[in-house]
């Protein structure tokens, strides 16, 4: 009983989250890129609900749309690494020999690097942008869903109705698709989760060191940067965003663990 | 003749080094030649590790055994439809069009169903893999006359797997094998993972199945009852060869074998218990290191010294019956 509330309270977070990023346009009560002179670092007032930055700018707005941004490049960077991660992890691990040499090689070498690290280098070289965020996000990504996967794929492949839809004319592929993947799909659910607060906090650091989305665009981890010599002062300048990024992290985190629980033809009556 | 086996070896390769050579091969099919009739069951009998399950795997063109890849030398012939086709000379992808003539159901139902699909869709797969241009109502309507077929209401279509009993799904896999009308179905031991009270009931379904569609079954077991209550004709396996072949009545009357006579001497009985044991000494050699000659003469009550030269070949005993050993005809 007392779980079962605890899942309601997430998901009304979760919906509440998800609908002021879409509304961000409408709800937000000010033009989160326009500065005002006069009204640098006011703490929460009626005219600006969580105050305005060193800039002028109201926070709230701000939040609103660098929330958005996250949510976006988390969830398109994850879905990204996700795709390549599984593909290349299912066929390495149902193929094996040279194939899975091969590709097991490489996720060693790209989860040797420390991610964060990789995603930093990447979005060195590459032009700053939304797009080059993401990339590097996902180079950074992917090996981690590969591993997981293939290992996946490697205890059912042996799993007796793999050698019954062998038997029954199944090609390659089909088992593949039809009987390794679905069984893959609980697991993939909590790490696509935990990858995508794992993400969102990788572009907020990005952003934090000044490498994801340029200024004087809102992001969580830029706005966190910029407010950081005011957390005495100032604290509501940093502390809003972050704590608005704990948020979505754990919401995220949480959210996975429910969905991992739902789709499990198991525990479906329950 | 539906299927015929010719000299059927199956080897397992043993690496060992650090250079990973085949070194050793283990023999768990030794040069095994039979064949079978339409609308017959064949038994295969024999203790657990004696290369039963291996044969039938083979037959079935499936190498792949707990991760080792099995080598197969001789030749087996299936009629499939109208052409006799050499299953031992194609790849896995030129057989995939000949499977629906062999089909196979497993030992343990809880494992052979995918968990994720519904039970419907079990049995829809191989009607779409195999029939891919008959409609979907069609098919759909298949499906739920070979539910019934198994003795399993269509609405059970809608469940998973786990919703369903030992038997149940025991059930459901045999649906999925006569989707396709095999010629032959192999059952390795499709009963030595239910209760003893569903094993009656899937007995009765094989054998009521077979005699409605005149399908033909090689059946695997180490339970010698139900062979004799299932099977027209046994093969007694061990070691990697047949020892005795014929039919079941003849041969469970008169074994003639000391191997097949020890092995149903084990059958328990309840009504004669002064009967004396015929229990056998020692283990089961290593199929890596067979003995010379007859494979049977280390344990072998009448074995002579003759029997370390030649391997003993299956003779003719009566009608419908061979034994490999020349010292009991």
């Amino acid at each position: 009983m007392n779980k079962n509330k605890n899942i309601r309270l997430i998901f009304y977070i979760f919906f509440l989250l998800c609908l002021f990023f879409i509304l961000a346009p409408l709800l937000a009560p000010h033009d989160p890129m326009r500065t005002h002179a006069t009204m640098t670092c006011e703490p929460p007032s009626g005219q600006h609900l969580f105050g305005t930055d060193e800039l002028g700018r109201d926070i709230l707005s701000r939040m609103l749309f660098g929330g958005r941004t996250t949510l976006l490049i988390g969830l398109i960077a994850t879905s990204l690494s996700c795709f390549i991660g599984t593909a290349l992890g299912l066929i390495s691990g149902y193929y094996g020999g040279k194939t899975d040499i091969l590709i097991s090689q490489v996720m060693n070498l790209a989860l040797a690097f420390p991610s964060l690290l990789l995603a930093i280098g990447i979005s060195v070289v590459l032009p700053a942008g939304f797009l080059s965020v993401v990339i590097a996000l996902s180079i950074a990504g992917w090996a981690d869903f590969g591993r997981l996967i293939r290992g996946q794929t490697l205890t059912l492949k042996n799993r007796e109705f793999i050698t019954a839809a062998t038997v029954l004319g199944s090609s390659s592929g089909k088992i593949i698709v039809r009987h390794i993947l679905p069984n893959c799909i609980p697991l993939l659910i909590v790490s696509f989760s935990m990858k995508l607060g794992t993400f969102m906090l990788a572009e907020s650091g990005l952003s934090f060191l000044g490498l994801g989305i340029p200024p004087p665009y809102p992001t969580l981890g830029g706005m966190i940067s910029s407010g950081r010599d005011m957390l005495i002062t100032c604290p509501w300048i940093p502390l809003l965003p972050g704590f608005l990024i704990s948020i979505m992290v754990l919401v995220f985190n949480l959210l996975g663990e429910m969905l991992q629980s739902v789709s499990d033809p198991k525990r479906k009556k329950s | 003749m539906i299927l015929t086996v010719n000299n059927l070896s199956v080897s397992f390769p043993v690496s060992s080094g650090i250079f990973q050579k085949d070194l050793f091969g283990i023999s768990a099919v030794h040069h095994v030649s039979f064949s079978i009739r339409k609308g017959e069951i064949f038994g295969l009998a024999g203790e657990s590790g004696c290369g039963k399950s291996s044969l039938g795997r083979a037959l079935a063109h499936l190498f792949q055994v707990a991760g080792m890849k099995a080598q197969l030398t001789g030749q087996v012939e299936l009629l499939c439809g109208q052409e006799r086709v050499l299953l031992s000379l194609l790849t896995q992808k030129q057989m995939r069009p000949y499977r629906r003539h062999i089909q196979m159901i497993f030992q343990d139902p809880f494992h052979s169903l995918n968990p994720r699909m519904t039970i419907g869709e079990i049995i829809h797969e191989p009607l779409q893999i195999h029939f891919p241009h008959s409609g979907r109502k069609e098919r759909q309507e298949r499906v739920d006359s070979l539910m019934e077929k198994v003795g399993l209401s269509p609405e059970y279509g809608r469940r998973f797997p786990h919703e369903l009993s030992g038997g149940q799904r025991q059930r459901i896999c045999i649906a999925r094998v006569l989707a396709v009308s095999p010629q032959i179905i192999i059952a390795d031991e499709p009963l030595s993972s239910l209760d003893v009270s569903i094993q009656a009931q899937i007995v009765n379904l094989l054998r009521d199945l077979q005699e409605d569609l005149n399908l033909t079954y090689i059946f695997i077991s180490h339970d010698l009852s139900v062979m004799k209550y299932l099977a027209n004709r046994i093969a007694v396996m061990y070691l990697g060869t047949f020892v005795e072949i014929g039919e079941t009545d003849e041969v469970y009357q008169n074994p003639r074998h000391p191997y097949t006579q020890a092995l149903f001497s084990s059958i328990p009985d309840l009504k004669d218990e002064k009967i004396k044991k015929n229990t056998l000494k020692g283990e089961i050699p290593s199929p890596q290191y067979r003995p010379t000659g007859c494979c049977f003469r280390t344990r072998c009550p009448i074995a002579r010294s003759e029997c370390s030269i030649a391997v003993p070949q299956l003779m003719r005993f009566s009608d419908n019956h061979d034994v490999a050993c020349p010292y009991v005809l």
